[in-house]
């Protein structure tokens, strides 16, 4: 996914995200609270309904026991009422025909009902009020005492709507009103207003021509006002924390791909410079081979060109451990794993350092142990530049005579902690003698370019590149670098590199190649390229056939069923790999080993990771390079 | 233009055998013509980088340090010249083999 990061529009639709959380959830604490409510409503009418069965039932029964007795007497009064009322706070009591006080369910009352005060309406229906009490008046069938008050105490009435919690409840009738002490706590946030509820029930009795207000308020308490403001931080907190990290981690992953991007650059123009300064070193290592060459030269003047040719190497070594070392650092580096011929390999080494004469007074001594195979697959280039820069620094900075470089192959489990696997590595151990290395020279192994000004050597020209770079990329490659250095009797340095060969070929050892049997298809458009790539191949004994053409190439393909091809990548009609992909379909000789010559590295080629039976080889065709890859079959 | 890279083109020939020198002059000489006549038709401009790309290959072959020169190249009449200045010398050289 390609855009363009935007902090207004990503501040945007994080406020967008919060505040519809926000609101999601003041919407759901709304709708409860309006449920709450409604769930109180409901309660109290259960309630109301209640108590008027019970005053119906109360009645009834009074009215039915005076019905039922040709004339009620005081204690038939008293203990009926009392039984009937059982615990309840509720009074009975019967009026004469002169609204004098008749039976009462209870004596001790009597006082009370001095305050009372009675009416009778025009239609005749009896109408009392007395304080503190809530009376419902009907008329009995008993001539001496026709009229009749069941009174229930208001507190007990209040006591009831008590029950009702965070609840205002107000109870309004023509005989009085009251209202719980909820009432008096309501709180009058902005807050609490959002959550209040109000609904007004208006219960009549008529059958006793009683009516009644109940108004029940709903309010937040506090503790409830609380936790809702601290969830709404906490929302707001959690949602603004979320989007921090996820800013950090868009950011990272921006700068990640920023860094990766420029990583990728530095060593684009790190290889560049690199591939620019090799030509000119090139060109003086030819010059300086040329003038060697020469019958006339003194051996004053060979002791000037050998030190011309170490320093131009040295130059070379430096521009390969500047390349790396931006490609480790950019975690660029990987392994182009092809097979060599190992002890052909390991005498390019020998041969490498026999051509620049070693310096004066220094000996390097070889020793490749029995049980190397004769062919390996590795990084024959990274192991090369590995090798030789150790083996240059103990040659430099050593003060001892003699450099020895041990090499053999080992097997054993990776390096990387969680690896488990077991893996071939060659292993190389280059030993010096002298005073040893110091603790600063050691840093260099993980910290480039620092420098030990107590170091004898300090005037020898350095960059300190070398033994990091190494150290890197072995450890990227999934090798190791281990140093040893005993002051006074020199350093060791152990180098694993990893590499993979067929184990029973361990104790196969070389034998003097004859390559006269083996049949060489050579492609180049160009002819003098065709012609120095064939000369060089035909001193090596090798049979060639040439082709200036792919439609030559096949045909030849054909008919000389070649062991090997060597294809230049750039031609008129179609590039090396179409080409080789044709000759594979009409693939005459299972065990045919391809070659691309290419004025460009392997990694620069598209879709050369795909090819890996293929070898590239970069362009001026090197005979040495050729004949260490050729040997998975030979 | 005048780079003497006599010396360079009688090393390459010497490293091989009398029997190969002379083919491979021959094939040297014949792809300088080609790349000389190439360079010399007009309206041959969308060449140019191919051109360029097969000198290059030559010049590392004979070991002369002329990528950089070659890369710097604009037009064909430039590589032209130096393609007539390498011809010219591998020309003089031909009664050494």
């Amino acid at each position: 996914m390609n855009y363009k990061f935007n902090i207004h529009i990503y501040i945007c639709v994080c406020v967008l995200f919060t505040t519809v959380l926000v609101t999601s959830f003041v919407s759901y604490s709304l709708d409860e609270s309006k449920n709450n409510h409604d769930k109180k409503v409901a309660t109290l009418m259960a309630f109301s309904q209640e108590k008027h069965l019970q005053h119906k039932l109360i009645i009834n029964a009074i009215k039915s026991f005076f019905k039922s007795s040709v004339r009620v007497k005081k204690n038939e009064f008293s203990i009926f009422t009392r039984e009937l009322l059982g615990t309840r706070e509720a009074l009975i009591f019967t009026l004469t025909p002169e609204m004098t006080l008749g039976y009462i369910s209870d004596e001790k009352f009597v006082p009370e009902l001095e305050q009372l005060k009675t009416t009778l309406d025009e239609h005749g229906k009896l109408r009392g009020k007395l304080d503190n009490y809530e009376l419902i008046g009907v008329n009995i069938n008993d001539p001496h005492m026709p009229y009749l008050f069941y009174a229930t105490p208001i507190k007990r009435l209040l006591f009831n709507i008590n029950k009702l919690n965070d609840t205002c409840l107000q109870y309004s009738s023509s005989q009085g009103y009251v209202k719980s002490q909820s009432c008096m706590m309501q709180s009058t946030s902005m807050i609490s207003a959002l959550f209040s509820h109000n609904t007004k029930l208006k219960i009549s009795l008529p059958e006793y021509d009683f009516y009644y207000t109940l108004s029940i308020g709903s309010r937040a308490s506090s503790p409830m006002i609380i936790e809702f403001v601290c969830v709404i931080l906490s929302l707001i907190f959690i949602c603004s924390l979320i989007f921090v990290l996820l800013y950090f981690k868009l950011e990272n992953k921006r700068l990640f791909k920023r860094i990766t991007r420029e990583n990728k650059l530095n060593v684009a123009m790190v290889s560049s410079i690199n591939h620019e300064i090799r030509t000119p070193i090139n060109a003086l290592l030819g010059y300086s081979q040329m003038l060697r060459d020469m019958p006339q030269i003194s051996d004053e003047h060979s002791v000037l060109i050998d030190k011309m040719q170490w320093s131009a190497n040295l130059l070379y070594s430096v521009a390969e451990s500047t390349l790396n070392y931006s490609k480790s650092t950019a975690g660029a580096l990987v392994l182009n794993n092809a097979p060599i011929n190992t002890l052909q390999y390991i005498g390019n080494i020998q041969d490498y350092y026999n051509k620049l004469s070693i310096p004066v007074g220094k000996t390097l001594d070889f020793h490749v142990s029995d049980k190397l195979p004769a062919v390996i697959s590795v990084d024959s280039s990274k192991l090369f530049q590995v090798i030789t820069n150790m083996i240059n620094n103990a040659l430099k900075y050593s003060t001892g005579k003699a450099v020895r470089c041990h090499i053999d192959v080992c097997q054993r489990a990776g390096f990387n902690e969680e690896s488990i696997i077991r893996g071939h590595y060659v292993r190389i151990l280059i030993q010096d003698s002298g005073l040893g290395m110091s603790a600063l020279t050691k840093e260099l192994l993980i910290n480039p370019f620092s420098v030990d000004t107590e170091s004898k050597f300090k005037h020898v020209s350095s960059i300190g590149l070398g033994l990091y770079t190494c150290n890197q990329l072995l450890a990227q490659v999934g090798g190791k670098l281990r140093l040893h250095s005993v002051k006074n009797e020199g350093s060791k340095i152990m180098l694993h590199f990893p590499c993979q060969f067929d184990s029973s070929r361990l104790s196969l050892r070389l034998n003097p190649i004859d390559y006269r049997d083996v049949r060489i298809l050579i492609v180049d458009d160009n002819r003098f390229n065709l012609e120095v790539c064939n000369a060089m191949l035909a001193e090596k004994q090798f049979n060639t056939v040439c082709a200036n053409n792919s439609e030559v190439a096949l045909t030849q393909f054909v008919n000389a069923e070649p062991d090997v091809v060597i294809v230049d990548y750039q031609l008129d009609e179609m590039n090396g790999l179409e080409l080789i992909a044709k000759m594979k379909c009409i693939q005459a000789n299972a065990q045919t080993q391809y070659f691309i010559l290419s004025a460009n590295d392997k990694n620069e080629i598209v879709d050369s990771e795909c090819h890996s039976d293929i070898y590239f080889m970069q362009k001026p065709f090197n005979i040495a390079i050729f004949l260490s890859c050729l040997g998975r079959d030979n | 233009m005048n780079i003497d890279i006599s010396d360079s083109l009688r090393h390459f020939f010497w490293g091989y055998s009398e029997a190969r020198r002379l083919p491979l002059y021959r094939a040297l000489v014949e792809e300088l013509v080609n790349i000389h006549q190439q360079t010399a038709l007009v309206g041959n401009d969308d060449k140019l980088n191919a051109l360029k790309h097969q000198l290059k290959g030559i010049c590392r072959y004979l070991s002369l340090a002329l990528d950089e020169q070659i890369n710097m190249m604009a037009t064909l009449g430039q590589l032209h010249c130096l393609a007539d200045n390498i011809h010219g010398q591998v020309a003089a050289i031909e009664d050494e083999l």
